[in-house]
């Protein structure tokens, strides 16, 4: 017989063998295991001993008998323990829970460690970057939407957040005086001066902007084919932006009409006073509004009027740099940008 | 104005609700990606990772309602992801004191809100020992707070199983961190 089945065959019989019900045989095969098993020797040696067993020393041999048994029920226990957190659980198995927790130190220290620790994590919900982390998300996605989406979404894009701007009446009189002022270049001076040449230019330019910002539907068509014709040398690119701004301003169109109104009317007078032969007060007329381009239009006009036989297309646009930077609001920088 | 509304617009293109969106969440992605890996950098590069997935996948997002559980789901793909490719977990380094300060969350007494700060940093070391499987279902569940029902789709298993998973998870973590205790407290006695 193997020392497994004897601590098995000693474990059966238990019962018998407090009640000195074992035979002499019985007694004799259990001394002589005994010899070899430490559990059960420890196991006889108390159970002969009619005396009273000190409380730790019954818990061990119970940790004992457990361990050599099913395995000790730590888990089932825990297990139990767990479940009661959401769900209830049967009584029975609340009760076996208890019997065991009552006298497993070592579930007692999880348990505490538990109730001490869990409660915490409610509050770990979240945890607060540094404070830079949402500008860098934000920068990081606008990137990706500027270089997924094509030249002319972007621009649209562009154009809408422009339209939705609360200055957009004088804005748009703004870009449109800009990209007049810009494509036309040096010719400005000589359209003042020489009334040949120029003349038809500018009653072309003035179509084409006045177009854009009166019949919505015109405007593209209107500025794509006059910018074309006239001011495709300059590298085409307005073009591009004619289309873009159209689309966006297609997108819009309920929100800006009324409103382009007015810009029609800046722009008018803008472009009289070209007929005229007075663009500086044009501008100024749009600086008056109270726009903070007052003194970025001054500067531009005056940097024209001082210099107007060098300034070409190119430097227009270093000369117009110049102009924004000397005014606080981003948006013309934006704008400039965009033209340019 | 509510998620909803928020999501609706991001949907249709709108920079400034994707804004309000990306404040209104860094501290919960930030949180749940901390959760997974332990370490500032790397839980920082994962939340970016998540929104520029988010910003990517926003329209797809079919049920504005449920906009969070979507969130999560994904920030939990982005984390896991992470670490599968992650060949060493580095070993988890004590917290800088400020940063350890940083993680109560009280305000109020200092004293209570270093000892808060100490058990929140054992729970995360706790967090990074324990088996991945387990470390999901405690992040989701205890940390935020989501039904069974709710991990349960965010994980794509029966409700039963996360359950079972849940518990065992439970008990992993207690033991870990009375091992952790257990650590300290010898630590402080040498």
């Amino acid at each position: 017989m193997t020392s497994e089945i004897r601590c098995t065959w000693l474990r059966d019989r238990m019962e018998r063998f407090v009640e000195h019900a074992f035979s002499q045989d019985e007694y004799a095969f259990l001394e002589e295991h005994a010899t070899h098993c430490t559990d059960c020797g420890k196991l006889l040696e108390i159970l002969s001993d009619d005396v009273v067993m000190p409380e730790s020393e019954g818990e061990r041999l119970t940790e004992c008998i457990l361990d050599q048994t099913a395995g000790r029920g730590c888990d089932r226990a825990l297990s139990l323990y767990m479940y009661q957190i959401d769900d209830d659980i049967p009584d029975r198995d609340r009760e076996l829970m208890n019997s065991h927790l009552r006298y497993c130190s070592s579930c007692q220290e999880v348990i505490t460690t538990m109730n001490e620790l869990f409660p915490v994590m409610q509050n770990m919900a979240e945890l607060q970057p540094d404070p830079w982390f949402a500008t860098d998300v934000i920068r990081r996605t606008r990137q990706l939407r500027w270089h997924e989406r094509g030249l002319v979404a972007r621009i649209s894009d562009w154009w809408e957040r422009f339209a939705a701007s609360p200055q957009f009446e004088i804005q748009t009189a703004y870009v449109g005086a800009l990209i007049f002022s810009l494509t036309i270049g040096s010719s400005i001076p000589s359209i003042i001066a020489d009334n040949s040449i120029p003349e038809r230019l500018v009653e072309n330019s003035r179509t084409a902007v006045t177009a854009a910002l009166s019949p919505l539907e015109e405007w593209s068509d209107a500025v794509v084919m006059k910018v074309e014709e006239e001011w495709n040398r300059s590298g085409g690119r307005i073009v591009g932006y004619a289309e873009s701004l159209l689309s966006g301003i297609r997108r819009r169109m309920d929100y800006v009409a009324p409103r382009l109104d007015s810009a029609e009317n800046h722009f008018g007078k803008m472009i009289d006073a070209v007929e005229d032969g007075e663009l500086l007060d044009g501008m100024v007329h749009l600086a008056e509004t109270g726009y903070d381009l007052k003194n970025a239009v001054i500067v531009l006009f005056t940097h024209i009027e001082e210099d107007p036989c060098h300034v070409e297309p190119g430097e227009n646009i270093q000369g117009a740099e110049s102009l924004i930077n000397t005014t606080n609001g981003k948006n013309n920088s934006t704008i400039l940008w965009r033209v340019s | 104005m509510n998620v909803d509304e928020l999501v609706q617009r991001c949907q249709n293109g709108d920079q400034l609700a994707w804004e309000v969106l990306v404040r209104r969440y860094q501290s919960k992605i930030y949180g749940i990606a901390y959760s997974y890996v332990g370490d500032r950098d790397e839980a920082r590069d994962l939340a970016q990772d998540t929104f520029i997935k988010v910003y990517r996948r926003i329209k797809s997002c079919r049920e504005p309602e449920h906009f969070t559980t979507w969130l999560i789901r994904i920030t939990r793909h982005v984390c896991i992801d992470y670490l599968r490719h992650r060949k060493a977990r580095p070993a988890i380094h004590d917290l800088p004191v400020d940063d350890v300060y940083d993680l109560s969350s009280t305000g109020s007494d200092p004293e209570t809100d270093l000892e808060i700060s100490k058990k929140k940093e054992l729970v995360y070391k706790g967090l990074q020992k324990l088996n991945a499987l387990n470390r999901d279902v405690i992040i989701l569940k205890e940390l935020q707070g989501m039904k069974i029902s709710e991990i349960s789709d965010v994980m794509n298993v029966p409700s039963g199983t996360i359950k079972s998973r849940l518990n065992r998870a439970r008990i992993e973590l207690a033991r870990i961190l009375t091992g952790l205790i257990g650590e300290s407290n010898q630590g402080m006695v040498s």
